[in-house]
């Protein structure tokens, strides 16, 4: 029988709504004051600086280690980490925002693969419960990495190994920022896709419509 | 059978290995594409909202495995929401049912097939009468089809409705009443063109993200798009409006009534558009009597803006400022709502009053400006309202309460004269209250959750253990464990379907994994109970022949078993039932497209007529002139089911009415209950998604800051809520996802440990019967 769990779990740190408090808190800290200075619990209770989600980010995996919680190879990836303010896509962009200045390259923490949009938190939904703690367990089997792509020659440039809609900007997986084994030995070159054809097959909704 | 699922996906996997050969791209669109690493994609809708956004489903060894946005879908043209891109991984909750059950001594027990068929046929066959279906807007059309033509066709009662009568109801009957015939005139292309959105009362950045994508992100490819956001609450949406416009509940009447005064008074009224394709009327019902505009003029002087302030709490600068699009002629405006309107004791009247605004100013049927109802659910339009699964209805527009309308039907299904039952059937609160009360002996609920999605569910639900309840689900749900028996379902690409969204986009599907356990197709469940029900000798499971209700033949004319399962998997019952219900759609106007052009497209939006021979044409805005094939020659814009017959729409003189229960001393707070970005309806599915649970795990309040303050409440404090009916404790969120206004709280509905609906009220629009659970009295105070 399925059982819905609250969420007064066992997770020692940060339960959902110390998290929220602390976002909360970052908010007071931001905007100096406002509606939140009329909260006399959270700014009693808890006395933590106003960036103390910038903590728990270091004491977190780093976001492209938890790209392994998404659901499967091609599902935007959750937050890892807490927001400062609800809906703000600035404050996502102020870290995320792609660059082509290759000095800058490796400021920007994974990079947004795909053209900006407006609405972040559309498909990027932040993860307040702790892992262990599910609704109901689920029995999905995501499709994973998608392998290798070709070469024709062993000194060939590989092919793209999985289709490039919402993955336009190739620096955000295999730029400096990225996961070693796929970071590019050549960060400098900017035109990827002049060397880098793609698998034909994998590019399915790019196909001529009728 | 035309294409089989099979014979496309082999034929898929072929053209994709010849591709590979002749260096060739694999082409999805007709239907399957296979890739070099054994995925096979195929199109369908996505399974939640009203959106109708196109999805791929990646398959592998049977499961889905992926699933990907559809950049060839017009709808969302290849973004998807957070919920889409999960779609896949709801099938595989770790509880899905798998056996059917029958309560015994108690307990829900597994049981097979046949004894829990023939368990409801006996049960039905006691008291016909009284036995209801309670159905959902997630019904597929073939599978709403199939419920009414055993219900209405065969059983002869009309007990039949939706929970599409608790979603949009009221904007279907505002449909009606204003000019005679269901669904928008527009559609999303005019997401694209308009200047100016308003939004009644709408937070689609969470309801409805996709669309919400459409409209904002134009202003990253440099468009302007000027937002007005009118609500009790501000939300995600309310940071990207130009204009936040907060108002009293219930004063959306006066404000719509008060843009029309000022357009009248102040200028900005299209003289000519009003002329030519309004008459105006008054009334409290859907007949009402004639009026003059003169008159009409008149009556409206009581909607001053000192008096809308007064009702609404919206200052007249700045109902100025909204009036002052409306009355600017190049601005295009397109005004857009959704439950906020709909879920209204007076829903039908603010339906009505907002098309008033587009009318009077002439800002519908063009372009860009138009009045728009969004959906909540995936096939809201396609089968509650198409299909027309509600108690008063069938098939095509038509109504149970006319007679010829029902010789239509029994002429299509081939019933004898006289079979369908003149008396309308019971809506969704009363057939809940006849439940209570004993007037039904049972009902078989399919793809819907009332134990958690009723309005005042002790009252209308705690007396269901009693009756003979049978759910038809995917997962355990409160409702299950009311229940008799429960028949495990087929979910999404688990079976052939068919939905239509909020647009009039029909889109189709095929079967592209097999259920889990012994779940089946909800169209089997019921064609298996009429063929029971048939063999113990039930007059009405016989058409004019004598033979079988569901005497389904296939494309070569022969009969087939289709209540057997092994027979029903091996065909494309959906083909055969959707074009049985074609012909129903060309009654009204309504003319859908043939099945075998529903899978070469990326769906297609009724009325769909054949221009010339094989080729089909789809209609992005009706009732005008150039896109609706229907549309008198000499006529611009042609309403031409116009209730006074006259191709004309209506403008209604319909009055502010204070809602039913209003907070007090006793219980000063507004409560509105909603839905989350994250979680769909009552959850069933997305709690069962890890990722959206993590980022949503459970129900809160919210509550504006300053009441907080007052009440020494903040974030994660629990606060207990109490109306007249129930009370609840939850924990407090304060300046988190949304803030209400002050004097008002909002909880979200998913979650079933924390039943918001035992509070809400169950006073319904007297038109539509739609309940409101935007609006009713609670007090607050802190537990903890």
């Amino acid at each position: 029988m399925r059982k819905a769990r609250a969420l007064e779990n066992s997770r020692p740190r940060w339960s959902f709504f110390s998290r929220l408090a602390v976002i909360g808190f970052a908010v007071f800290g931001l905007v100096g004051g406002g509606l939140l200075s009329e909260d006399p619990e959270t700014s009693e209770a808890k006395p933590r600086p106003a960036f103390a989600f910038e903590e728990e980010l270091e004491s977190e995996p780093s976001s492209v280690e938890k790209l392994t919680d998404r659901a499967f190879w091609g599902a935007p990836p959750p937050m890892p980490h807490g927001f400062t303010r609800e809906w703000d896509t600035e404050s996502c962009l102020r870290c995320h925002a792609i660059t082509n200045d290759i000095s800058r390259r490796h400021q920007a923490l994974s990079p947004i693969p795909h053209a900006v949009l407006s609405q972040c938190q559309q498909c990027h939904v932040r993860q307040v419960d702790s892992e262990d703690d599910l609704f109901v367990l689920s029995e999905f089997i995501g499709v994973g990495f998608p392998g290798k792509g070709s070469r024709a020659t062993p000194v060939a440039p590989p092919t793209i190994p999985h289709q490039t809609f919402m993955r336009e900007n190739c620096n955000s997986c295999h730029g400096p920022a990225g996961e070693q084994r796929i970071v590019t030995p050549h960060p400098y070159r900017s035109q990827c896709r002049q060397c880098h054809v793609s698998d034909l097959d994998r590019e399915y909704s790019r196909s001529p419509l009728r | 059978m035309k294409v089989s699922r099979r014979e496309f996906v082999t034929r898929a996997a072929l053209a994709a290995a010849g591709a590979v050969l002749l260096g060739k791209k694999p082409s999805i669109a007709g239907e399957a594409a296979v890739g070099l690493d054994g995925l096979v994609w195929s199109k369908a809708p996505c399974r939640f909202c009203g959106t109708g956004c196109g999805v791929l489903v990646g398959v592998k060894d049977g499961r889905v495995v992926a699933v990907q946005g559809d950049l060839e879908n017009p709808v969302n043209k290849g973004l998807l929401c957070a919920k889409g891109y999960h779609a896949g991984v709801a099938l595989y909750g770790k509880d899905r049912l798998k056996k059917p059950q029958i309560r015994k001594n108690g307990v829900l027990t597994d049981v097979s097939w046949e004894e829990a068929i023939d368990r409801i046929a006996r049960e039905i066959m006691m008291q016909p009468e009284t036995f209801a279906v309670y159905g959902s807007g997630q019904w597929t059309i073939p599978e709403g089809f199939s419920v009414m033509k055993f219900m209405k066709g065969g059983l002869g009662n009309n007990h039949v409705d939706p929970n599409a009568r608790l979603c949009m109801a009221s904007a279907v009957v505002g449909m009606l009443t204003t000019y005679g015939v269901d669904e928008p005139s527009g559609c999303y292309d005019d997401f694209d063109l308009c200047d100016t959105v308003v939004l009644w009362g709408n937070n689609m950045a969470e309801m409805h993200p996709v669309l919400w994508s459409r409209i904002v992100d134009r202003r990253l490819k440099g468009e302007k798009v000027e937002i007005f956001d009118l609500g009790t609450r501000r939300t995600r949406t309310t940071q990207e409006a130009d204009h936040y416009i907060e108002f009293t509940p219930q004063g959306d009447l006066a404000i719509a009534n008060g843009l029309c005064h000022l357009l009248i008074e102040e200028g900005g009224v299209d003289d000519e558009w009003v002329r030519k394709h309004c008459n105006v009327r008054q009334g409290r019902d859907g007949v009402g009597t004639e009026m003059g505009w003169d008159e009409y003029r008149k009556w409206l002087h009581t909607y001053t803006p000192e008096y809308v302030e007064k009702i609404a709490g919206v200052s007249p600068k700045r109902l100025r400022l909204l009036a002052s699009r409306f009355a600017d002629t190049k601005r295009k405006v397109l005004s857009l709502w959704c439950m906020g309107m709909n879920q209204h004791t007076r829903g039908t009247w603010i339906n009505n009053l907002v098309y008033n605004v587009h009318f009077v100013s002439g800002k519908f049927g063009k372009p860009g400006s138009t009045a728009f109802s969004l959906t909540g659910q995936p096939s809201a339009c396609g089968t509650c309202r198409e299909v027309g699964t509600l108690g008063h209805a069938l098939p095509g527009g038509r109504v149970v309460a006319n007679e010829i309308h029902r010789r239509q039907c029994e002429d299509l299904w081939n019933l004898p004269k006289g079979r369908i039952n003149a008396k309308p059937g019971f809506h969704a609160v009363a057939m809940f209250e006849a439940l209570q009360q004993g007037n039904l002996s049972g009902v078989w609920v399919q793809v819907t959750n009332p134990a958690h999605t009723m309005p005042n569910l002790k009252e209308l639900t705690s007396r269901l253990r009693d009756r003979f309840v049978v759910v038809s689900d995917v997962y355990p749900t409160v409702t299950t464990d009311l229940a008799s028996v429960v028949l495990p379902s087929a979910m999404w690409v688990e079976k052939n379907g068919v939905y239509g969204n909020s647009e009039r986009r029909t889109q189709q599907w095929f079967k592209m994994i097999d259920p889990p356990g012994e779940a089946r197709d909800d169209v089997w469940q019921v064609l298996a109970v009429a063929r029971r029900l048939y063999e113990l000798g039930h007059r009405g499971m016989r058409n004019r022949q004598g033979k079988f209700l569901f005497d389904v033949k296939d494309e070569e004319g022969r009969s087939i078993e289709a209540w057997k399962w092994d027979v029903f998997k091996e065909h494309n019952i959906d083909r055969l039932l959707y074009e049985e219900y074609r012909p129903f759609t060309q009654m009204k106007h309504k003319d859908v497209a043939p099945y075998d052009e529903l899978v070469a497209a990326r769906g297609l939006r009724w009325p769909v007529v054949e221009v010339e021979k094989g080729r089909w044409a789809e209609t992005k805005r009706r009732f005008v002139a150039g896109e609706d094939p229907f549309v008198s020659p000499d006529r611009e814009v042609d309403f031409y089911w116009g209730k006074q017959k006259d191709h004309r729409a209506t403008i209604w003189a319909r009055p502010y009415e204070a809602p039913p229960e209003v907070p007090d001393k006793d219980y000063p707070f507004w409560l509105s209950t909603g839905r989350v970005l994250e979680h769909w309806h009552s959850g069933s599915m997305t709690r069962r998604v890890p990722q959206l649970h993590r980022a949503m795990p459970k129900a809160y309040v919210e509550l504006n800051p300053a009441d907080a303050a007052r009440l020494n409440i903040s974030t994660g404090n629990s606060v207990r809520l109490v109306s007249r009916r129930g009370e609840i404790v939850l924990p407090a969120w304060i300046n988190g996802r949304s803030v209400p206004a002050e004097g008002s709280v909002f909880v979200p509905f998913f979650a079933e440990e924390s039943l918001i609906n035992n509070l809400t009220l169950e006073a319904y629009c007297p038109m539509s019967k739609e309940p409101d659970y935007k609006k009713c009295a609670v007090k607050i105070e802190r537990v903890s």
